[in-house]
C-alpha cells in the first residue's frame, strides 16, 4: 500500500485531506509540526509527503530542506502545500526542494493528479 | 671581318685553345676514371656483398635445421613432434627464401651444388617426420603392451597366489609341528613341500619372465634384443617344466595365464618384435640424420666457396677500380703538365717578346708625348694590332704639332681682344705691377689725368703727385691728403671718392690681384652726387610737414594708433592718450601693438574674462594683421563705447581708430532699457523685477522686491554677495548653476525656486526668473528678469505630495493586508470545500438525497468565495504594482488547446460549441503563460455563460498595425450579446450588466478587469464588439514576439531540471 505522510497543523485540514485520500486507498500518516513530519519521513520512510509550509516549531521551507539533505529522505517526492498566494512563498518552496506546489484551498482532483505523477516518476528512477 | 692569321686575336685564341683542349682531355680521363670506380663499387654493393650476406644467412639457416633434426628424432609425443616440425618448416621456408634470393644475385657454378643438397636436406626432414611419427605409433604400441603385460601378469599372480598361499600354509602347519616335536608324517611333510615347491618357482620363474620383457621393452641396442630373449625362452621352458608338476586343476587355472604371457615373447605383436622394429625405425632416423649432418656440411662448404668467390670478386672489382683510378690520376698529371708547358711557352715566347715588349714602347713614346716632347720617332714594322696603334699614335703626335701652333695664335687674338675691352668700356681703368708701377691704362684714364704712354712704368706715388697738382680738387691739407690717398690705394678697403677741379665727381675702386698687383677703376659719379643733394633737400621738407601733420593729429578727437608693417608702434595721438589713459611716456616704451594691450589690462574692452586674456590678445591681433576693418562698437571695461576701425596702408603699415561714442550710447540705451523693462513688467505682475548691466557691481531691483526680501528699503540694488546672502544656503548652489548655464548660452532662460530671507527673517519660497539679453557674438551685457513669492503654491505642492505617499503607502498596505486575509481565508475554506465535496461524495454513495442539495450549495458558496479571493487578489496585485510576470516562449496551441479543455465542462453546460482556429504562421509568443492563459480561459468562460445552443470560435492569427506585429486572439460567441450603454462600463471592476447577472450567471465580476489590466501589463490591449441578440467578440492584441521551437526546448529541459 502507498504511503503518505501529511505535515499540517489545521485539524480540520488534517481530518479533511486524510479522510479523502484514505479513500482513494492510501495510507495516510500525519505529523503536526516540522520536526515530527522528519522523525517520521525518517521512521517510515513514506512513499510521498504532503507539506504544509506554514507549520509551528519548524516551517515547511526548512522541514523541506532537511529532508533534502538526509540521504534517508532525499528521494522521497514532496508537494507542498499553503494558503499563501504570494509567489515568493511558491518560489522558495521549490528552492527547499520542493517537487510540487499546490494551493489552498485543495483541489482535490489536482491533488490526486500531482501525486500520481511524482509516485510514478519516482517509480521509474 | 677579314681573317688574318698573323692578327694578334688568332694567335691568341689558338693558344688558348690548345691550353683549353688539354683541360677539357684531363677532365675526359677524370670522368672516366670516377665511372669506373662508380661501376665497380656499384657491382660490390648491389650484388657481391648481398650475395655474400645471404649466402652465409643460408649456412647458418643450415645448421639450425640440422640442428633441431636430433630434436625431432627424440620427440617424445605428438605434440612435441609437431611443434618442433612447425619450427623447421619456418627455417625451410627461410632457406628456401634464401636460395632464390641467392639464386638472384650470384650466378656461380656452385649454385648447381647447393639446389640439390638443400632438396635432399628437406626430403630428409620429411622421411625423419615420417619415421618419428612411426616410432610415436610404435611406442604408443608398446605401452599398450606393457600395459597387458602387467594385467595378465596380475591375472597369473591372482591365479597362483591362493595355490601357494595354501601350499606353504600347510608347509608351515607341518613344519611348527616338527619344531613342537609332534610326531609328523614325513611323507605328508614332503608332499606338502612338492606341492609348495614348483608352485614357488613357477612364480620365480614367470617374475623373472616379467622382467626380462620390461628389459627388452627398454633395451637401447637392437642386436641386444636377441641376446636378451634367449633367458626369456629358457624361463618359459622351465615354466613348461614346472607346470608339468603341479596337479590338474592348477594347471587348468594357470597355463592359459602364462600362454598369454608367452605371447609377450614371440610372434608379431610380441614386444620383442615391437621393441626391434622401433628400434629400426630410430636408427633410420640416426641415419637422416647423420646424413643431415653431412649434408650441411657440403653445404657449409659450398656456401663458404660462393661467399669466398664473392670476396675475391670484390677484391679483383677493388683492384680493378684502383688500377683505373691510378691511370685516371696519371693521364691527369700528364695532360697538366703539357698544358703548364704550353702555357709557359706561349707566355714566353709569344705573349712576352711579341706583344708585351712592343707594348711598353709605345707607351714610353705616348709618355713622351703629353710630356710635351712632339719630336720622338714612333714606328712598328710588324703588321698586327699593336702596329695598328703605332700609326695611330704617329696621326696623333702629328695633330698635337698643329693644335699648339694654333693655340699660340688664338692667344695672341685673345690679349688683343682684351686690350680692346679695356679700352672700350666707359670708366677709367689702370693696372699696377706689383712694384706698383702703371703697366696698363684705358684711354678714359689717360684723359682723366691727362697722361699717355711715355708715363707706363711710372709709380703710383708719381703719378698722385701730378694729379694734385693739376687736377684733384680738395679741401684738405695736401700732404694729408696725399697720406691718406696712398695709404686708400695701398689697403684698398673700399671704393674711394674724389673730385676733380672739373667737377666732375669719381668713385674710384681698387683691388689688390695676388701676383699681379692692383686694379683700380675710375667711374664718374658726378650725376649721382647731384641727385644725393636734391634728396637731401626734400627731406628737410618731408620734417617740416610731419611736424605740422602730428598737430593736426593732436587736434582731432578721433584716438588715432598707427603701427608699421610689423605691427610695432609707429605714432599716436593724444586723443587716443586721452581715451585709454596712456602718457606720452608709457607710449614712448610701449613697443608693439601687443605692449599697448598690456598697458591697457584692467581698462580696456571687456570682451574677455581674465582667463581669456591672451586669447583675445591674440585674436585683436590677428584681426589686425589681417587688414582693414569696418568701424564697429566696443565697449571698455570703464564703460566706454567706442566705434574702432582699422585701415590698412599700402606701405603695411596700419591705422587703427577710436571714436568715443559713449554720449550717444547712453540716450539709446535709455529708450531700449525702458522698452525692456515695461516687457517685463507686464510678464511679472505681482512680481519684483530686477535687472543688471554690464560694468555694473549692483543688481538693481524694484520695490516690490522689499516685500518680499529683507533689503533695507532705501536701497535700490545689492550686489550679487548680497543677493546670495539673502538665499537659503541649502539653495544657493543651484541657482549659480542655473546662471551658468544661461550665460553660456546652453539655457533660453533661467528659471529657479528657492528659499529667501523675507522681511519678517524668515525663509520664503521664491520663484526667480531672468533672461540676458545678447550682443550679436552672444555675449550677455544685460540681465533682468522677476522674483515672484510662490509660498501657497510649495505649501499646496506637498500637501499633495504627502497626500499621494500616503495613498501610496494605504495602497501597499491594503495590497498587504488582503494577501495576508487571503491566507487567514483560504485555510478555513480549504477544510470547508473539502469536507462538503467529502460529504457530498459520502452523500451520493450511501445518504439520503436530502443533504445533497445543501452541501452543493455551501461547496458552490465556498468555492464562489475562493474565486472573488483570487481575483481580488489579483486585482490588488496588478493596481499595487505587484503582480510580476514570468514571460517564456510559449507554444500557442498548446497552449489554447488546454485552456479549451479546461473550460471545456463549462462550454458543455449549456450546450455550446467550440472552434479552434490557429493561422498556419502562429507557433510562438514570448508571454508568461500562466496569465495568458488566465486571459483565455477567463474570456471562454464568459463567452459559454452567456450563450445558450451556439457556437463558441477561438481565432489567433497576426496582424500589423501602427508598423508592428501582433498576436491577435479572437473569441466569438453567438450569445444574448451586450447593450451598447454597458459596453463601456464592461472592464470597471465589479460592473455585470446587471448586478443579478452575477447571481444568474455566476462569476465575480473581475474576470474583464483582470483580464484587461493584464493585456495592458504585457503590452496589449483588449478590445470588444457586440450586438444584442447576436454574439460578442471579445479580441486582444498582445506584442508578437515569437520564440523559436529551439528556445522553447532549451527553456523547457531548463524548466524540468530546476
Amino acid at each position: 500500500m502507498t504511503t503518505l505522510l501529511y505535515v499540517e497543523d489545521d485539524e480540520d485540514s488534517i481530518y479533511m485531506l486524510s479522510n479523502r485520500l484514505q479513500r482513494e486507498g492510501f495510507e495516510v500518516l500525519v505529523a503536526r509540526n516540522g520536526r515530527e513530519g522528519l522523525d517520521l519521513a525518517h521512521d517510515q520512510r513514506p512513499d510521498l509527503i504532503i507539506l504544509d509550509l506554514v507549520l509551528p516549531e519548524m516551517d515547511g521551507f526548512e522541514t523541506a530542506r532537511r529532508l533534502r539533505a538526509s540521504q534517508a529522505t532525499a528521494g522521497i517526492p514532496i508537494v507542498a502545500l499553503s494558503a499563501s498566494v504570494l509567489p515568493e512563498h511558491r518560489h522558495r518552496a521549490i528552492d527547499a526542494g520542493c517537487d510540487d506546489f499546490e494551493i489552498k484551498p485543495v483541489e482535490f482532483s489536482r491533488l490526486l493528479e500531482k501525486i500520481g505523477g511524482l509516485l510514478s516518476d519516482a517509480g521509474r528512477e | 671581318m677579314k681573317i688574318q692569321l698573323s692578327s694578334l686575336r688568332i694567335r691568341l685564341l689558338l693558344a688558348f685553345t690548345l691550353v683549353s683542349g688539354f683541360a677539357i682531355v684531363a677532365a675526359l680521363a677524370a670522368s672516366y676514371s670516377f665511372n669506373e670506380v662508380g661501376k665497380v663499387l656499384q657491382l660490390i654493393t648491389t650484388q657481391r656483398v648481398p650475395g655474400a650476406v645471404s649466402a652465409s644467412e643460408l649456412a647458418r639457416s643450415v645448421e639450425r635445421i640440422v640442428a633441431t633434426a636430433p630434436r625431432l628424432l627424440n620427440a617424445s609425443n605428438e605434440v612435441e613432434k609437431s611443434s618442433v616440425r612447425d619450427q623447421l618448416d619456418i627455417e625451410t621456408a627461410e632457406l628456401n627464401r634464401l636460395v632464390t634470393r641467392l639464386r638472384n644475385t650470384l650466378d656461380s657454378p656452385d649454385f648447381e651444388k647447393l639446389s640439390p643438397a638443400v632438396a635432399t636436406l628437406q626430403n630428409n626432414l620429411d622421411e625423419i617426420d615420417a619415421i618419428v611419427g612411426e616410432t610415436l605409433r610404435l611406442v604408443a604400441n608398446k605401452e599398450d603392451l606393457l600395459k597387458q603385460l602387467e594385467q595378465d601378469y596380475i591375472s597369473f599372480e591372482r591365479s597362483i597366489a591362493p595355490r601357494l598361499l595354501r601350499a606353504q600354509a600347510r608347509l608351515q602347519q607341518l613344519q611348527n609341528a616338527a619344531a613342537r616335536k609332534q610326531s609328523v608324517d614325513v611323507d605328508e611333510l614332503l608332499a606338502a613341500t612338492r606341492a609348495a615347491q614348483p608352485l614357488q618357482q613357477l612364480q620365480h620363474e614367470t617374475s623373472a619372465f616379467r622382467d626380462g620383457l620390461l628389459l627388452v621393452s627398454i633395451e637401447p641396442q637392437i642386436n641386444n634384443l636377441e641376446l636378451l630373449t634367449f633367458p626369456l625362452q629358457r624361463s618359459m621352458q622351465r615354466i613348461n617344466v614346472l607346470l608339468r608338476d603341479l596337479p590338474d586343476d592348477a594347471v587348468n587355472a594357470i597355463s592359459p595365464r602364462i600362454e598369454a604371457l608367452a605371447r609377450y615373447m614371440s610372434g608379431a605383436r610380441s614386444l620383442v618384435s615391437e621393441r626391434s622394429r622401433e628400434l629400426a625405425l630410430i636408427e633410420r632416423g640416426n641415419q637422416f640424420a647423420a646424413r643431415n649432418k653431412v649434408l650441411s656440411l657440403q653445404l657449409t662448404e659450398v656456401v663458404d666457396e660462393l661467399v669466398s668467390g664473392a670476396l675475391n670478386d670484390i677484391d679483383s672489382a677493388n683492384s680493378q677500380a684502383l688500377k683505373v683510378q691510378r691511370d685516371g690520376q696519371m693521364i691527369m698529371l700528364g695532360v697538366v703538365l703539357l698544358a703548364l708547358l704550353c702555357s709557359v711557352l706561349i707566355v714566353w715566347l709569344y705573349v712576352d717578346r711579341r706583344i708585351v715588349r712592343r707594348l711598353r714602347l709605345l707607351g714610353d713614346n705616348m709618355s713622351a708625348i703629353a710630356g710635351g716632347d712632339l719630336h720622338g720617332r714612333i714606328s712598328d714594322d710588324a703588321d698586327d694590332e699593336i702596329a695598328q696603334m703605332a700609326s695611330a699614335l704617329e696621326v696623333f703626335r702629328k695633330t698635337a704639332i698643329e693644335v699648339e701652333e694654333s693655340n699660340l695664335r688664338e692667344i695672341n687674338e685673345a690679349r688683343l681682344q682684351l686690350y680692346n675691352a679695356i679700352e672700350s668700356i666707359s670708366e677709367g681703368f689702370c693696372l699696377f705691377d706689383v712694384d706698383d708701377r702703371l703697366v696698363l691704362q684705358n684711354n678714359h684714364y689717360r684723359e682723366l689725368f691727362g697722361l699717355d704712354d711715355s708715363h707706363l712704368g711710372s709709380s703710383f706715388e708719381t703719378l698722385l703727385g701730378r694729379a694734385m697738382e693739376s687736377r684733384i680738387e680738395t679741401d684738405m691739407d695736401s700732404d694729408e691728403y696725399f697720406r691718406k690717398r696712398l695709404l686708400h690705394h695701398r689697403d684698398a678697403p673700399g671704393p674711394f671718392v674724389q673730385q676733380l677741379q672739373d667737377g666732375t665727381w669719381l668713385r674710384i675702386t681698387e683691388r689688390k690681384a695676388e701676383n699681379l698687383g692692383t686694379v683700380a677703376i675710375y667711374s664718374d659719379i658726378t650725376e649721382i652726387k647731384q641727385h644725393e643733394q636734391a634728396l637731401d633737400r626734400a627731406l628737410g621738407e618731408r620734417d617740416e610737414t610731419l611736424g605740422s601733420l602730428e598737430a593736426v593729429m593732436n587736434a582731432i578727437d578721433y584716438g588715432i594708433l598707427f603701427l608699421d608693417k610689423d605691427l610695432n608702434v609707429s605714432s599716436c595721438n593724444w586723443a587716443f592718450r586721452q581715451i585709454w589713459g596712456l602718457s606720452s611716456e608709457e607710449i614712448e616704451q610701449a613697443k608693439s601693438y601687443r605692449d599697448i594691450f598690456d598697458l591697457n589690462y584692467g581698462d580696456s574692452v571687456v570682451e574677455s574674462s581674465d582667463t581669456g586674456w591672451q586669447e583675445y590678445v591674440e585674436a585683436r591681433i590677428a584681426e589686425v594683421e589681417q587688414g582693414s576693418f569696418d568701424a564697429h562698437e566696443v565697449t571698455t571695461r570703464n564703460g566706454k563705447t567706442l566705434l574702432h576701425q582699422c585701415v590698412a596702408i599700402a606701405d603695411g603699415s596700419r591705422m587703427l581708430t577710436y571714436f568715443d561714442i559713449t554720449p550717444l550710447k547712453r540716450v539709446e540705451d535709455a529708450l531700449r532699457l525702458s522698452e525692456e523693462r515695461y516687457a517685463l513688467a507686464l510678464s511679472g505682475a505681482n512680481e519684483a523685477l530686477w535687472e543688471w548691466e554690464m560694468g555694473n557691481t549692483e543688481i538693481y531691483v524694484s520695490q516690490r522686491f522689499h516685500e518680499i526680501a529683507d533689503l533695507p528699503a532705501h536701497k535700490e540694488g545689492l550686489s550679487k554677495e548680497e543677493w546670495m546672502a539673502l538665499i537659503h544656503p541649502q539653495d544657493r548652489e543651484q541657482i549659480g548653476e542655473a546662471l551658468i548655464e544661461h550665460v553660456k548660452g546652453r539655457a533660453d532662460f533661467f528659471d529657479v525656486e528657492y528659499r529667501m530671507l523675507g522681511p519678517d527673517r524668515e525663509y520664503h519660497w521664491v520663484q526667480h526668473r531672468g533672461a540676458g539679453l545678447r550682443r550679436e557674438d552672444g555675449w550677455v551685457y544685460r540681465m533682468a528678469g522677476s522674483v515672484g513669492e510662490i509660498e501657497a503654491r510649495k505649501q499646496l505642492e506637498f500637501t499633495l505630495r504627502n497626500a499621494k505617499e500616503i495613498a501610496e503607502q494605504n495602497s501597499q498596505f491594503k495590497s498587504q493586508f488582503i494577501a495576508n486575509m487571503s491566507h487567514e481565508l483560504r485555510t478555513p475554506l480549504n477544510s470547508i470545500i473539502g469536507i462538503t465535496e467529502m460529504l457530498r461524495e459520502d452523500v451520493a454513495e450511501d445518504g439520503p438525497e436530502a443533504f445533497n442539495e445543501p452541501l452543493t450549495r455551501v461547496s458552490r458558496a465556498g468555492k464562489h468565495l475562493l474565486n472573488l479571493i483570487n481575483d481580488v487578489l489579483d486585482l490588488s496585485r496588478i493596481e499595487a504594482g505587484k503582480l510580476a510576470l514570468y514571460p517564456e516562449h510559449v507554444e500557442i496551441e498548446t497552449l489554447l488547446t488546454d485552456a479549451i479543455t479546461t473550460a471545456q465542462h463549462l462550454i458543455q453546460q449549456n450546450n455550446n460549441r467550440i472552434h479552434l482556429h490557429i493561422s498556419d504562421e502562429v507557433k510562438f509568443i514570448y508571454s508568461d503563460p500562466l496569465r495568458f492563459r488566465q486571459i483565455v480561459l477567463n474570456l471562454l468562460t464568459n463567452a459559454s455563460k452567456f450563450t445558450q445552443n451556439g457556437d463558441i470560435h477561438l481565432r489567433a492569427s497576426y496582424e500589423k498595425s501602427a508598423g508592428e506585429e501582433w498576436l491577435s486572439l479572437a473569441v466569438s460567441d453567438t450569445g444574448i450579446g451586450i447593450d451598447k450603454v454597458f459596453l463601456d462600463k464592461l472592464f470597471v471592476e465589479f460592473a455585470q450588466e446587471d448586478s443579478s447577472a452575477t447571481r444568474r450567471y455566476g462569476g465575480t465580476g473581475l474576470g474583464l478587469t483582470i483580464s484587461q489590466r493584464l493585456c495592458s501589463m504585457m503590452g496589449g490591449e483588449i478590445s470588444v464588439e457586440s450586438a444584442v441578440g447576436v454574439g460578442t467578440t471579445f479580441t486582444v492584441k498582445l506584442p508578437a514576439i515569437p520564440g523559436s521551437y529551439a528556445d522553447t526546448e532549451i527553456m523547457s529541459s531548463r524548466a524540468s531540471m530546476q
